[in-house]
């Protein structure tokens, strides 16, 4: 068994309004998201924000804190509740036709079925359009495992939108 | 021929085995100018068209003066030099050093931050950890870049999105200090593949 695998890859041929991986297997100890991805906004200058929920919930109980790098102005911050993760953002259609975003977004222990919430790191950024890097951790409330993970943006994401799930494991 | 591991050499099928492949490893036994990986184009390991991503992961420090090296990382196209015209690459930056933070954007390749000579503690090597994503598409090339270092009582944790504006696959790949001083004896850069999925997943995919 391989230590790390690629579960499933997404490479849209069109314009998309959401990403969805379930029916996640639960073998893994850790996940991967590696996305390269832009939106088709023409409304967000300071790029798109990516939206990740778990296994359909919408309540609030996702939380999160930050570090981002904008242009030459630093901040750090948090929400207490929101009803999704925000893992990222990404280039818009203001931007070069060309330039997409990269994430990394991990995802600890999420098939631990007992009593620990899913925490997610992330960090992203596009050196080109809206300039912005950032480091974000979030967590969701909840000692389910994840079997699902659903993705969007404002509005649709772009073709050529790439997203690859890896599973960890070390054994 | 060696075949990639994800082709069962029996049958010639494609499987999904280990995601990343290591490509290959530099471990410099002397001060050396700068590092630079070439694709292989030949179909095997060092082949970078086979990839989804690349992953660098850099141990070094330099010869530079100061106690401090932004470094670069520079990318070439069709089997060619790399570009060194910075103009064509831009990125965003920010780092915490001590109690402040800096953010700010660049034109040129800059990836992040080692140790230089001037450190009294000739031992202290830094580390940085780069993504590269797409690298075989037709897009501008995107990268993050999360580098941290010690730099004797000071330090810095750097992440930097540095994106090429050139739309050609990535086939080489060349990591050197800003200031061009040496990267130092023992300096250590790995080179990683990333392969997609590429038999049916094993999990469900919806786009909407």
């Amino acid at each position: 068994m391989a230590v790390i695998e690629a579960i499933a890859t997404t490479y849209l041929e069109a314009d998309a309004a959401s990403v969805t991986f379930s029916s996640i297997p639960a073998t893994y100890e850790h996940l991967q998201l590696r996305i390269n991805a832009r939106s088709v906004d023409t409304t967000q200058t300071t790029g798109a924000f990516i939206y990740l929920r778990f296994n359909g919930v919408s309540s609030a109980v996702y939380s999160r804190h930050f570090m981002t790098g904008y242009g030459t102005a630093e901040a750090g911050g948090g929400t207490a509740a929101d009803s999704y993760i925000k893992p990222g953002v990404v280039n818009t259609a203001l931007d070069d036709a060309a330039a997409y975003s990269g994430l990394v977004v991990d995802i600890l222990d999420y098939a631990e079925d007992g009593n620990k919430n899913t925490t997610v790191m992330s960090h992203f950024g596009s050196g080109l359009g809206y300039n912005i890097v950032g480091l974000f951790s979030s967590m969701w409330d909840s000692t389910d495992d994840v079997t699902q993970i659903a993705l969007t943006t404002y509005d649709d994401f772009a073709r050529g939108s790439e997203f690859t799930l890896y599973g960890l494991k070390s054994s | 021929m060696v075949l990639p591991a994800y082709i069962d050499a029996s049958t010639g099928a494609i499987t999904d085995g280990e995601a990343w492949v290591g490509i290959a490893t530099t471990t410099l036994g002397s001060d050396t100018a700068s590092i630079t990986f070439t694709s292989t184009d030949d179909g095997q390991v060092g082949d970078f068209s086979q990839y989804m991503d690349l992953v660098v992961i850099t141990y070094g420090r330099t010869a530079d003066g100061g106690d401090n090296s932004n470094i670069w990382m520079r990318f070439g196209t069709g089997g060619g030099s790399v570009d060194t015209t910075n103009g064509n690459y831009k990125s965003e930056y920010m780092y915490g050093a001590g109690g402040s933070a800096t953010a700010n954007v660049d034109a040129q390749p800059i990836v992040g931050i080692l140790p230089a000579d001037n450190l009294t503690d000739a031992s202290i090597f830094g580390s940085m950890v780069s993504h590269l994503f797409d690298v075989n598409s037709g897009k501008f090339k995107s990268s993050l870049h999360l580098s941290a270092c010690d730099v004797d009582a000071a330090g810095y944790v750097w992440l930097q999105a540095l994106t090429w504006k050139d739309q050609g696959a990535i086939t080489s790949i060349q990591v050197i200090s800003k200031n061009l001083g040496n990267l130092k004896d023992g300096t250590m850069i790995s080179l990683f593949g990333i392969l997609p999925r590429m038999t049916p997943p094993s999990a469900t995919v919806t786009v909407a």
